[in-house]
């Protein structure tokens, strides 16, 4: 605005210096056209027109302030042409308004894709990012796999090489005396037992790091497990001329865990330190420290430089190594305890005074936390509004789904099998829901990065027929290996308190077994049966209904059949899946009763219009 | 005889005495390097993992001493891999065996060894 103001008062200056230095008639009206020329581009047409015709108006006023000195037709003409120029004037100045602007346009075009560049540019670094990470921690992991490897070939060849040694010798001469041979055959002996001994370990530790082991998880008490492990040690410490004493700090309350592994553990701890210790005593003991229970093993040995503290831990690493030579042990005691400790969701760790002793620590939460998670709530409770990603390789359901995530207020993205774990890399979802299985494999991977991420993972089963359209087929799912727990606490949610009748659907004869087992010690009615066919022709309908592990088309029928007859339509179908519990964190979506899961989702969403025809499974 | 698991020493000290050779055994490098300024053997089988100090550091110490040079080293041990084998020959061994060994082989070797320098 300011130009503008500007520009206006220079050319009316013009006024004053033309009438002042001869008028109208005087050459220097051309400055007129020179100012014209500098306004056109610095007004837009509608200025420059005002400012010739102010120009106009006051350049024809002259004359007549002047009083009657120039003749009229000279000023009409000076004013005619000063109105061309200004109209010309404007038009090049309109032209050159729309050239500056598509200017502007293109720059801001550019400005964008820049942007749009370097946001690519960072999310191409940010996958760099991710991939160098990937490839460093397989490295390292790599390196730890080869030192495993050639620790494992090491220790495999030490007792190798005496068994072989003291054999061929017995071999090779006739002349050896009794005693001679006996010592040669129990040293065979003992090496074949350290043998067998390394070799459990190492699988050990291999089934552990590769997830392959099968937990059973049970209420445990470590009282009782620290007893028993004190009893079997007993005889060998006393050997040595060791006391023993057990410290139970009051009643402990029971935990979840795995009886047989944490006994392990406990003998591990309790072998290290009776090895360890000349004389004296081992103090073995448990009880409630803030909500967790720490059980503890403390012996009179030596000590633990803290350097060794945590590499003690290490797989293959035995103390004194540098100091007494080769001890006995593999070195894999440790590393295994810590691997059952930290399934457990606890911790490990030592202790010590150099000379005085050492004590071994390791604690396991009270509340597990590796548990499913909150049945009592639904998925809706802490997701309000997040993104979650609906993982369906069937695109209709996966359309239908995610209609009805999104009625209900979430972001929804979709995905199927092949894109999900790029999917999930690049932008983290808050859930994901998927659906039964189809291939292991991707299972496996999703169930992967879900764990490592911390991403919860719903399972969601839906089935569709052109009678009862699109529903919530199951109304629980129970997970193989069997958790007691969770098997039990299904099915009562789902009796809601009564007692019933429970009918096992499997063709595996050892899971349907298992399974009437652990039931039957709550006191259900448990029937088998081979195929669901058979629960119709069964004198009495069940209250709940488990399908075992099925071929996947079975399945479906299965539980397509089951639902369409109105006699069994309305019974709870528990699910049997190979996925372990603890990486689900939610079952269904709140599909508490038969139907109103997808339903209640679908609440607004016309199934019998038009659209709903085109969503049907194929 | 160097090594400091005792059931190699019991193995391999029978069977050379046995064949009727005198064996020496030691635990570790530096018991290594005291016995063989003392007792002058014509061989040395050689551990490399050892407390204290280790074959590598033995056999080299070893062979840059005048006095002790001339004894044969041969360097017996689990680790199998490349690399040990030429460091071992790099500090001066004069054979590299691996575990496990053959009490057999052993002894033949020895015999063809000592009949050379005879």
């Amino acid at each position: 605005m300011n130009r503008k103001v500007l520009y206006f008062f220079a050319l009316l200056m013009l006024v004053p210096i033309m009438y002042f230095t001869g008028g109208v008639e005087s050459q220097l009206r051309f400055l007129y056209y020179a100012v014209m020329v500098l306004l056109i581009p610095a007004l837009n047409s509608k200025s420059v027109l005002e400012a010739a015709l102010t120009f106009c108006i006051l350049y024809a006023m002259l004359p007549l302030a002047g009083g009657g000195a120039y003749p009229l037709y000279t000023v009409v003409a000076n004013i005619l042409s000063f109105f061309l120029m200004a109209i010309a004037g404007s038009r090049l100045s309109d032209e050159m308004q729309k050239e500056r602007e598509s200017v502007q346009k293109t720059a801001d075009i550019f400005h964008g894709l820049t942007n749009a560049l370097n946001l690519k540019v960072m999310n191409q670094q940010a996958k760099i990012d991710a991939v160098s990470e990937s490839y460093e921690r397989l490295q390292s992991s790599d390196k730890n796999k080869t030192r495993f490897i050639s620790g494992v070939s090491h220790e495999l060849r030490s007792p190798l090489s005496s068994i072989r040694s003291f054999s061929e010798i017995l071999q090779t001469y006739d002349d050896i005396d009794a005693d001679t041979r006996k010592e040669f055959l129990s040293i065979i002996n003992e090496e074949s037992e350290r043998l067998t001994q390394l070799a459990n370990e190492i699988l050990d530790v291999v089934k552990m790091e590769s997830g392959k082991v099968e937990w059973h998880m049970d209420y445990v008490n470590l009282e009782e497990i620290v007893k028993s492990a004190v009893k079997m040690m007993l005889p060998i410490a006393e050997n040595k001329g060791l006391l023993v004493d057990v410290l139970i700090t009051d009643k402990i309350p029971a935990i979840r865990g795995d009886r047989n592994k944490l006994l392990q553990v406990l003998l591990n701890l309790i072998s290290n330190a009776v090895k360890f210790t000349a004389h004296g005593k081992i103090t073995v003991g448990t009880g409630e420290v803030s909500g967790e229970i720490r059980t503890f093993v403390t012996d009179m040995g030596e000590g633990i430089y803290p350097e060794e503290r945590e590499k003690i831990f290490e797989e293959f690493y035995r103390i004194g190594d540098d100091l007494h030579g080769r001890p006995k042990g593999s070195g894999l005691g440790l590393s295994i305890s810590k691997k059952i400790v930290e399934a457990h969701g606890g911790r490990i760790w030592a202790e010590s005074e150099i000379g005085k002793g050492s004590t071994f620590f390791f604690n396991i939460p009270r509340l597990e936390s590796v548990m499913v998670g909150d049945r009592k709530g639904d998925i809706s409770d802490h997701l309000d509004g997040r993104q979650i990603l609906v993982l369906e390789d069937a695109v209709s359901l996966r359309h239908i789904m995610r209609l009805a995530l999104e009625k209900l207020g979430y972001r929804t993205m979709g995905a199927d099998s092949r894109m999900a774990v790029e999917v999930v890399r690049a932008s983290k979802p808050h859930a994901i829901i998927i659906g039964y299985p189809e291939k292991r494999e991707h299972v496996d991977e999703i169930r992967t990065l879900a764990r490592v991420q911390g991403i919860p993972l719903v399972l969601a089963y839906i089935i569709s027929d052109d009678k009862i359209g699109y529903q919530m087929a199951v109304n629980g799912y129970i997970s193989k290996p069997f958790d007691s727990f969770q098997v039990l606490s299904t099915i009562e949610e789902l009796l809601t308190g009564r007692t019933g009748r429970i009918m096992i659907v499997s063709d595996v004869m050892e899971d349907g077994r298992d399974l009437q087992t652990l039931i039957g010690t709550k006191g259900y009615d448990t029937s088998v049966v081979p195929a669901v066919d058979a629960i119709n022709t069964a004198g009495h309908l069940p209250d709940v209904v488990i399908l075992g592990t099925l071929p996947r088309e079975i399945l479906y029928r299965s539980i397509v059949s089951l639902r369409k007859s109105k006699a069994t339509g309305r019974i709870p179908i528990i699910l049997t899946l190979n996925i372990p519990a603890t990486d689900i964190k939610c079952i269904g979506l709140g599909c508490r009763d038969y139907g109103s899961g997808l339903e209640e989702l679908c609440r607004n969403f016309d199934l019998e219009s038009q659209d709903a025809k085109t969503f049907r499974v194929a | 005889m160097v090594d400091d698991e005792p059931y190699v020493q019991r193995s391999l000290t029978f069977v050379l005495k046995k064949e009727g050779f005198d064996v020496e055994v030691a635990s570790n490098g530096e018991e290594a390097l005291l016995k063989a300024r003392e007792l002058r053997p014509k061989i040395m089988f050689l551990d490399l993992m050892m407390p204290k100090m280790n074959g590598f550091n033995t056999c080299r110490t070893l062979k840059s001493d005048a006095d002790l040079k001339g004894i044969y080293v041969i360097i017996l041990t689990a680790k199998g891999q490349e690399i040990d084998r030429e460091t071992g020959l790099r500090d001066g061994a004069d054979e590299f065996m691996t575990k496990p060994f053959s009490p057999r082989e052993i002894v033949s070797k020895v015999r063809r060894i000592l009949g050379r320098h005879e």
